[in-house]
């Protein structure tokens, strides 16, 4: 990490004291400040009013935000000072050991219920989407805020391996209900149950068929944890929710999969097969790592997968005509969006690509 | 308004015309509301949304707090960047009513919404510093006192924050 230049730090706390703290963590100095402003509206919202004994009032909000900026500058990430991370129109509680949702994330889910809200692909019967690895349960929760509107009939369910993130999923979906950014019957329609996705015993939600299977499961190799994960990620964040275990059994030759992250995928792929999902969307660390991904989708062949497809950080950018593709196997996959390749799609038949969006003739892969 | 407390006979004795009178109690300049021109609706095939793409790994490998939205609208070539709020879903929509403000105070001036609004505020501010004046000089009668300076200071968090969601 570069150092940062005295004069910017000089800038800083010319314009307010607190500035420079926040600069460690931010490294520029607009956000920062945007930073700062989120920490004072919270100090100033939280504040405790109590009256001295001469009768004045006293508050002690300054103390407040000195302190979030302390914890801040020790890299403390800023969801976890302030409790929450919005997530579409929702608010996403966090906390300590549960990974904090991502606005890659966001753009994916949200890209997601925009195709299966699209005209031709209205679904008419129970949509049934399963969601492993939810941690906070955002995805859900979002694809609920999204699609209830204009879906009759719902049906979410996430699972989890961890008893802390089943307690902050639920926490946020009442927290939601509360607020009104969710319809109240999201209560029938989303639940949330403990689960080992590596576990060889059945389940009631892996002997049950569901439409849609999505997952952000852990996908950062131990080494590029070392190298490339942010100095906050690695010191306050789950580090069960970014790397895969090692003692996760591997399906497969374990020899390809040693260092790298992809640990999760042929489970998953092999789970998705077993729910009968007509359409699989994971999220990946990058562009390699989805080729990867697209691979163990074609080798599954065309009984099982009819099309493949990329998406990038933001999948509904760029032009719709003539885009980008990748060789993957000899074949041709597409790849949607700008900026890092970011999650893999796969389509199950006709029903399936009807779902998102794909008329029957130009399914790839 | 019914001043009294009404019997059931008393309700249904009122004839409309004395059922239609209602009166302001607020201090708010009616009128002036009242002639406030519509909110610009942006079509949204003319909206483009910059994608602020950060350098570096994304995902789960860093968490970043950059919910910036930068919309530029096509036909005028006008941007704008909003990054008021942690929500990117809060800031689109700060930024389409920032575009659609910015675009009509280009094309109507002084007659746009936000150069109306300017100036009733600025009326408001005027009419306050008079009569804090007045006040000040009635408290202060029989002193000859010059220093007649009341700042009004009660604009100035509204005007602050306006600020930052440009930034």
């Amino acid at each position: 990490m570069p150092r940062l230049p005295t004069s910017i730090i000089l800038r800083a706390r010319a314009l307010h004291p607190l500035l420079p703290l926040l600069l460690r963590p931010c490294r520029d100095l607009s956000s920062a400040r945007n930073e700062l402003r989120w920490l004072r509206e919270h100090a100033i919202a939280n504040r405790e009013v109590t009256l001295t004994s001469s009768g004045s009032i006293k508050t002690s909000w300054p103390q407040h935000l000195y302190q979030m900026c302390r914890s801040r500058a020790r890299g403390k990430p800023l969801q976890y000072i302030l409790g929450s991370q919005p997530f579409g129109e929702l608010e996403i509680l966090c906390r300590r050991g549960v990974l904090i949702p991502r606005p890659e994330t966001e753009n994916i889910t949200t890209h997601l219920a925009s195709l299966l809200l699209s005209p031709p692909s209205r679904p008419q019967h129970p949509l049934r989407i399963l969601d492993l690895c939810t941690g906070t349960g955002c995805i859900p929760l979002l694809l609920h805020s999204l699609l209830a509107p204009r879906t009759p009939s719902l049906h979410l369910h996430g699972v989890d391996i961890s008893p802390a993130a089943l307690t902050l999923a639920a926490k946020n979906l009442s927290h939601n209900i509360t607020k009104s950014q969710l319809r109240a019957n999201a209560r029938e329609q989303i639940s949330f149950t403990h689960g080992d996705i590596f576990a060889a015993g059945a389940k009631p939600w892996c002997e049950s068929k569901w439409d849609i299977l999505i997952s952000n499961p852990p996908y950062i190799s131990p080494s590029s944890f070392n190298a490339t994960t942010s100095r906050s990620v690695r010191n306050y964040e789950p580090k069960s929710a970014l790397v895969p275990s090692s003692a996760d059994p591997i399906a497969g030759n374990p020899e390809s999969y040693a260092d790298t992250g992809d640990r999760f995928y042929p489970r998953l792929l092999d789970l998705a097969e077993r729910v009968s999902a007509r359409v699989l969307l994971v999220e990946v660390a990058d562009m390699e790592q989805a080729v990867r991904v697209g691979e163990m989708v074609v080798e599954k062949g065309r009984g099982v997968w009819d099309g493949c497809e990329i998406w990038r950080d933001w999948p509904a950018a760029g032009a719709e005509e003539g885009g980008e593709v990748v060789e993957v196997k000899g074949g041709d996959v597409r790849v949607r969006g700008e900026g890092n390749g970011r999650a893999v799609l796969a389509w199950k038949g006709e029903d399936g690509g009807r779902m998102v969006g794909k008329k029957k003739a130009s399914a790839s892969g | 308004m019914l001043l009294f407390k009404p019997s059931r006979s008393t309700l249904v004795s009122i004839k409309p015309p004395f059922r239609l009178v209602t009166r302001h109690f607020s201090s708010q300049n009616v009128a002036a509301a009242a002639q406030m021109p519509p909110r610009l609706v942006l079509k949204e095939e003319d909206i483009e949304e910059a994608f602020l793409k950060g350098s570096g790994p994304g995902g789960q490998k860093i968490n970043k707090t950059a919910s910036a939205v930068q919309l530029k609208h096509v036909p005028t070539g006008m941007t704008i960047k909003s990054q008021a709020t942690r929500s990117r879903s809060q800031n689109r929509k700060i930024a389409r009513r920032l575009l659609a403000d910015k675009i009509e105070a280009a094309e109507k001036g002084p007659e746009s919404r936000t150069a109306l609004k300017a100036n009733i505020k600025r009326k408001k501010k005027a009419s306050a510093r008079k009569k804090a004046k007045r006040k000040y000089k009635t408290s202060q009668e029989g002193r000859e006192d010059e220093e007649e300076e009341v700042e009004d200071d009660s604009d100035e968090p509204v005007e602050e924050k306006v600020k930052e969601e440009r930034v």
